[in-house]
């Protein structure tokens, strides 16, 4: 049976790239009355043979702690969930003007090589099947915008240059929820 | 002053509780120091000047362990330096233009060590960010990066930190270089267990400046004449680099905690290239020159604002009023002494009349948008120079801060015990190996002696067009920065040395062999050494015997810079123009890193189409092996890696016989007689000819055959001594004037054999092949020894 | 416009770009003149020049993706009024990277995005990348403004230095048409012109080891190597197997093969002029 946890990390100090990319949708593109907050964390999604809640957590916290490859006290705050990245707590505004994006590449060298590093170097890769990377984006609109799931799913999906931002068609793949 | 924020060290009678009452407020300064401030201001201090003396005392900024001895042994001064240690970079003379200016390079060396060890991408990000502003706010254009690196054992006890802090580093460094655009065009890489829990990682910069042109970092002296303003220019302030500050809750509201809490040290290669590749702040330069306005400038490193902003003011005997409620910070309700102390990066302050404040701020704000397309960023007026000598601070309107700006900037100094300690070393048992092919096989797979390729691979050495020769192609890099601008042919080499293993065996030797190195590099490409810089990475200066080879370190370095000298003016040393200190550098066990002082040297040349690279050219050419081979192998790569030991008897320089050596190639060099040269350094002699056969980029290789029928010391020896020296490739018809040159240069030679069509390396001994392989077999072993650990 | 007047280029300059005085150098080498254009000044002001070059280097440093948010200013709008009356405009390295993300190029499906530079992605390297490689011109023949001074096949040294310059589509139909359109102006090659996929002769693991994409017109490159780092002989590496450079003291001196681009995109705005 496969399973999944999924390290959730944030930057301590302010995120760079979703500052950049919030001026980018409020001061280029045209959504300077929907949006009102970006965040971005990063996401590591370890699917598992470990049938156990309580084991799938304590791996969980291993790898974050006990290894250098997800998580780094000094710069990180992390989560690890059981359940998919889909219910990470949601805070602030109203439930369903807050819209979550994950991006990822098409071909996840960081996931390969995390998993590779496990095998080779911690040798802790028992019961780790595969690992994916990705961002997670958090989307904040002003409340009483309509369909928060299509416009986020417009800000991701590049199509032109008037259209869409976090995430290239051709080389990334992104899930809104 | 809110009393509330006053630290009472006058009621701690008791060393005791005095020591907890800082250790709570994470003030590492000692209780008589805290006491001596007192004694200063005559009242208690407010907690932001406490935080202000911890910092300007530190090590870091006072200097307070290393100054003396610092002062008594290095040579600071030549004909060529303009400006030597004491401000942010040394600078000195470079050449003269087609534009009828007169050009200078600019250089700074600093580590960042104990960043690294903890955050390894950041903390050499904020390195290379750190050491490149204290080039630009001289005013210079930063056109090139080094670095020298002292990472643990990857195979060793801790092999996973180990290695993760290995790519971090390589990770940091490209891609804050990368993504400000300077190129990385030298540095050197060892392993070793000694660097397992404190890996070094040093930076260099360099820069080119009109010598009319360079800024100080002090307020101009027309501050007497017209009212001048502070300018504060770059990232908004936030908590980082304040050092995971935990505070006291008897002075302090818990609830502030957050805020206080120091982060790491966040680097921005984006807002650093707006301020320094040629756009904001060169802007600002240009506008003041073209106006002649006197202007000063000081980037804000170690201390923040607070010790910039009295730092520009107190060299030229100004005070300064500060507001810090004008400094734009990215979070609210920041506390004072975090505005005043904290290290957030990218930020510059400057020093400019008030009738010029309007511009200087539209160029940040206006001009390039820092507001809006750089999170925050921008500049700011935030305070005035003082005509008095006092540096005040105000924060929501009140006095946080009033002290005599000299106290403040003089830092304090110690005199500390040392005591000699003796390396505990063997020589090698029993016999040397049959097969001395395998040991050099051996030694260029080996980690300290593999080819560096998967590393700087990472790095662009291309950007602003002026590589001539990069990592690989030479002993030094070579850059020509005036040729697309000015039409100037003159070539910059810099070279970045120091063998820990040398250093652990003799600390003296450590120091002058580094120096000898870092400028027999130099001289291979065809430069003449014309400055050092060096960075002093040691243990515990309190523990007698580490603070001994600190000591003993700079004698050799002051020593090598002495003796070696300028080749074309015997009496003006190579100048020591800028450097740093690192102390503390040990495990939490109290183990100290190897003696590791780092050395950069920077060359000139007239022409860089001079320049040399190591790689063999011709079949047919002779060899030449220039400088004896002495039995000296303490540290060296044979016996560490195979006879399995340390040695005891450490490499060494002479002086008169090096000096004689690095002037004969330079001559042959700069008449154009050489088509290759390479120095002789880790693995000797073997592992140098072996190197000239090797390269990444080429697949069609060139062999050597050389002959030595009755050489002095033992075989083994003579292929592997690391005794400084130089394999030059002279073409047949100058062979003639290269002998001229050689033998009146009255130093050991030898014409021992040619460049080979074949790529077989054959190296002969007494009618004997000691060394017979084939070229592709070394150079896989070479590209391979670093492969799965960058 | 009268034949004789100065050719101008706009080497456009974002906050991030690293690469633009080096190029204006190369620019001004090839005979023209050469203005570092910042990106916020008015777009009106852009229109005068008689072509453009993207500068390399790391526009918002790469934040979100390289290319994406330089790709979404203002000043995109006005270049890609002015390429499709024809102007040349080239892209390089970060440059590229921005005509990818803007639609410029390949451009069959004009305004469209339908490429991406995606991460390196070579067996034997993790991460960014800078060392020479070797291009191939196309071998039917330059079929746009920038490799006209090139002879059909030419084989030529440059460096690359790049995380992101692997092209890519999720349309493999675009991918033939593009191959079939004859847009790809540079493959890499070994020394001796073969393209061999393999690392590190295809530096990043792009589709037929393209290393420079036209769009349909010929008129709008986006290329991942830096001839501007190729323009004088000086600039390039002596142990290159086969290399043009040689160690005399006039050869260095001597124009390199990144020059080229330059005298080629001069050549395309004489033609233009003259209604060739």
């Amino acid at each position: 049976m496969t399973s999944n946890i999924t390290i959730i990390t944030e930057m301590k100090t302010r995120d760079a790239i979703a500052s950049s990319a919030f001026h980018c949708l409020v001061h280029d593109l045209a959504y300077n009355n929907r949006i009102v907050k970006l965040e971005r964390r990063e996401c590591w999604r370890i699917e598992l043979d470990l049938p156990d809640l309580a084991a799938r957590m304590e791996l969980g916290r291993r790898l974050a702690e006990e290894t250098k490859l997800f998580v780094n006290p000094n710069k990180h705050l992390y989560t690890v969930r059981t359940s998919p990245p889909e219910s990470i707590i949601r805070t602030g505004a109203s439930e369903s003007s807050i819209v979550h994006v994950i991006v990822t590449e098409r071909e996840d060298s960081a996931g390969k090589g995390a998993l590779n590093q496990l095998r080779s170097l911690y040798r802790i890769d028992r019961h780790i099947d595969s690992i994916s990377f990705g961002f997670l984006y958090t989307l904040i609109f002003a409340p009483g915008v309509a369909d928060p799931m299509g416009l986020a799913a417009e800000i991701a999906q590049l199509t032109d240059r008037a259209h869409g931002l976090l995430c290239n068609p051709h080389s990334q793949m992104f899930e809104v929820f | 002053m809110n009393t509330n924020r006053i630290v009472p060290i006058s009621r701690h009678t008791h060393d005791e509780s005095l020591r907890d009452l800082l250790k709570k407020l994470n003030i590492g300064m000692t209780p008589p120091e805290a006491r001596k401030i007192v004694s200063i201001l005559g009242r208690d201090p407010h907690i932001v000047e406490l935080f202000i003396f911890d910092i300007e005392w530190s090590e870091h900024c006072s200097y307070k362990s290393s100054r003396s001895t610092l002062k008594k042994y290095l040579p600071t001064d030549a004909p060529n330096v303009i400006l030597g240690p004491g401000e942010d970079s040394g600078i000195i003379r470079f050449t003269d233009a087609l534009d009828g200016e007169t050009y200078s390079i600019v250089i700074a060396h600093e580590s960042h060590n104990h960043p690294s060890q903890v955050l390894p991408v950041e903390g050499a990000a904020t390195g290379i960010g750190g050491i490149v502003r204290d080039v630009d706010c001289m005013g210079a254009h930063v056109c090139a990066v080094a670095d020298g690196l002292r990472f643990g054992n990857p195979a060793g006890a801790q092999p996973a930190r180990t290695r993760w802090i290995i790519r971090g580093v390589v990770d940091g460094i490209w891609q804050y270089g990368n993504a400000m655009g300077v190129p990385n065009l030298a540095g050197d890489v060892y392993f070793d267990d000694s660097f397992d829990d404190n890996c070094l990682v040093n930076v260099v910069s360099l820069g080119i400046v009109k010598t009319s042109r360079i800024i100080r970092s002090r307020v101009p002296t027309e501050a007497r004449n017209e009212p001048y303003d502070l300018i504060l220019a770059g990232k908004p302030t936030d908590s980082s680099g304040f050092g995971g500050v935990t505070f006291a809750s008897d002075i302090l509201d818990a609830s502030q905690d957050d805020k206080r809490r120091g982060a790491v040290q966040v680097h921005d290669p984006f807002i650093k290239n707006i301020l320094i590749m040629r756009k904001a702040n060169r802007a600002v330069l240009d506008l003041a020159f073209e106006r002649d306005i006197p202007i000063g400038m000081k980037d804000l490193g170690g201390g923040g604002l607070a010790c910039a902003s009295s730092e520009i003011c107190s060299a030229s005997g100004f005070g300064a009023e500060i507001d810090l409620d004008c400094v734009h910070t990215s979070m609210d309700d920041l506390p004072p002494e975090v505005i005043a102390c904290g290290e957030t990066q990218e930020r510059f302050i400057f020093a400019v009349p008030r009738s010029f404040t309007r511009e200087v701020l539209d160029i940040y704000n206006t001009v390039w948008e820092l507001p809006a397309e750089a999170n925050g960023a921008g500049a700011r007026c935030i305070g005035r120079v003082l005509e008095e000598p006092i540096y005040r601070i105000r924060h929501h309107g009140e006095v946080v801060c009033e002290a005599p700006i000299e106290q403040i900037t003089s830092g304090i100094r110690y005199e500390r015990a040392d005591c000699e300690c003796r390396h505990e070393g063997m020589e090698p048992e029993g016999l040397p190996p049959d097969n001395l092919a395998d040991a050099l096989l051996s030694i260029l797979g080996s980690l300290n002696g593999c080819s560096r390729l998967p590393i700087y691979r990472h790095y662009d050495t291309e950007v602003q067009g002026a590589a001539v020769l990069r990592p690989g192609e030479a002993d030094a890099g070579v850059i020509a920065p005036l040729e697309l601008t000015e039409n100037c042919p003159a070539g910059i080499a810099l070279s970045v040395d120091g063998n820990p293993n040398v250093g652990a065996i003799d600390p003296y030797w450590g120091g002058a062999t580094a120096v000898a190195e870092a400028m027999r590099n130099v001289v291979a490409t065809g430069a003449i050494p014309r400055a050092l810089t060096d960075c002093l990475n040691y243990g515990n200066p309190e523990n007698p015997s580490a603070f001994r080879q600190f000591v003993d370190g700079v004698r050799g370095i002051a020593d090598a810079a002495r003796q070696l000298s300028q080749l074309d003016l015997p009496d003006a040393p190579v100048a020591v123009v800028s450097g740093n200190v690192s102390f503390y550098n040990e495990s939490a066990q109290g183990l100290a890193i190897k003696p590791s002082p780092i050395v950069a040297c920077v060359g000139t040349m007239p022409d860089f189409a001079r320049a040399m690279t190591i790689h063999f050219k011709n079949p047919g050419n002779r060899i030449i092996l220039v400088g004896e081979r002495r039995p000296e192998l303490g540290g060296s790569a044979y016996y560490r890696i195979v006879r399995g030991v340390d040695g005891t008897k450490p490499l060494t320089v002479k002086w008169r016989e090096e000096r004689a050596a690095m002037a004969a190639v330079h001559t042959l060099i700069s008449h154009g007689y050489a088509c290759a040269c390479h120095d002789i350094s880790d693995g000797g002699f073997a592992t140098a000819l072996a190197e000239m056969c090797l390269s990444h980029r080429r697949t069609r290789l060139l062999g050597a055959h050389v002959v030595f029928t009755q050489p002095p010391i033992p075989a083994d020896q003579f292929l592997f001594a690391e005794t400084g020296g130089f394999i030059l490739e002279i073409p047949p018809d100058h062979l003639k004037e290269c002998t001229a040159i050689l033998n009146a240069s009255g130093g050991v030679w030898y014409d021992c054999g040619c460049v080979t069509e074949t790529p077989e390396l054959l190296i002969e001994i007494a009618q004997t092949a000691r060394i017979h392989l084939p070229v592709q077999d070394m150079r896989l072993a070479w590209l391979r020894g670093l492969e799965e650990i960058v | 416009m009268n034949q004789s007047d100065p050719i101008t280029i706009a080497v456009i300059q974002y906050p991030g770009t690293n690469c633009e005085y080096e190029t204006a150098s190369a620019v001004e080498a090839a005979g023209m003149s050469a203005e570092i254009f910042r990106w916020n000044r008015h777009p009106e002001e852009l229109i005068r020049f008689d072509g453009y070059v993207l500068a390399g280097g790391f526009s918002y440093q790469d934040r979100v993706r390289a290319g994406a948010i330089a790709a979404k200013k203002q000043i995109i709008g006005t270049l890609i009024r002015e390429a499709a009356i024809g102007k040349p405009v080239l892209g390089i390295c970060n440059g590229a990277q921005i005509l990818i993300e803007s639609g410029l190029v390949p451009g069959n499906h004009p305004g469209h995005v339908e490429m991406s530079l995606a991460s390196n992605a070579a067996a034997g390297w993790r991460g960014y990348f800078c060392d020479w490689v070797y291009l191939r011109c196309q071998e039917k023949g330059a079929s746009g403004a920038f490799n006209l001074d090139f002879t059909p096949g030419e084989i030529i040294p440059m460096p690359v230095a790049h995380a992101e310059g692997r092209f890519v589509s999720s349309d493999p139909a675009l991918l033939d048409r593009i191959t079939q359109s004859d847009q790809i102006a540079f493959r890499y090659c070994d020394a001796e012109g073969r393209y061999q996929p393999s690392f590190p002769i295809n530096p990043n693991g792009s589709f037929l080891n393209a290393a420079g994409i036209y769009n349909p017109e010929g008129n709008v490159l986006a290329f991942m190597p830096h001839p501007e780092r190729a323009a004088w002989m000086r600039q390039i590496p002596l142990d290159l197997d086969g290399s043009l450079r040689t160690a005399t003291l006039e050869h260095c001196r001597m124009p390199g093969p990144g020059l080229r681009f330059f005298t080629s995109m001069k050549r395309f705005i004489s033609n233009r002029r003259t209604g060739r």
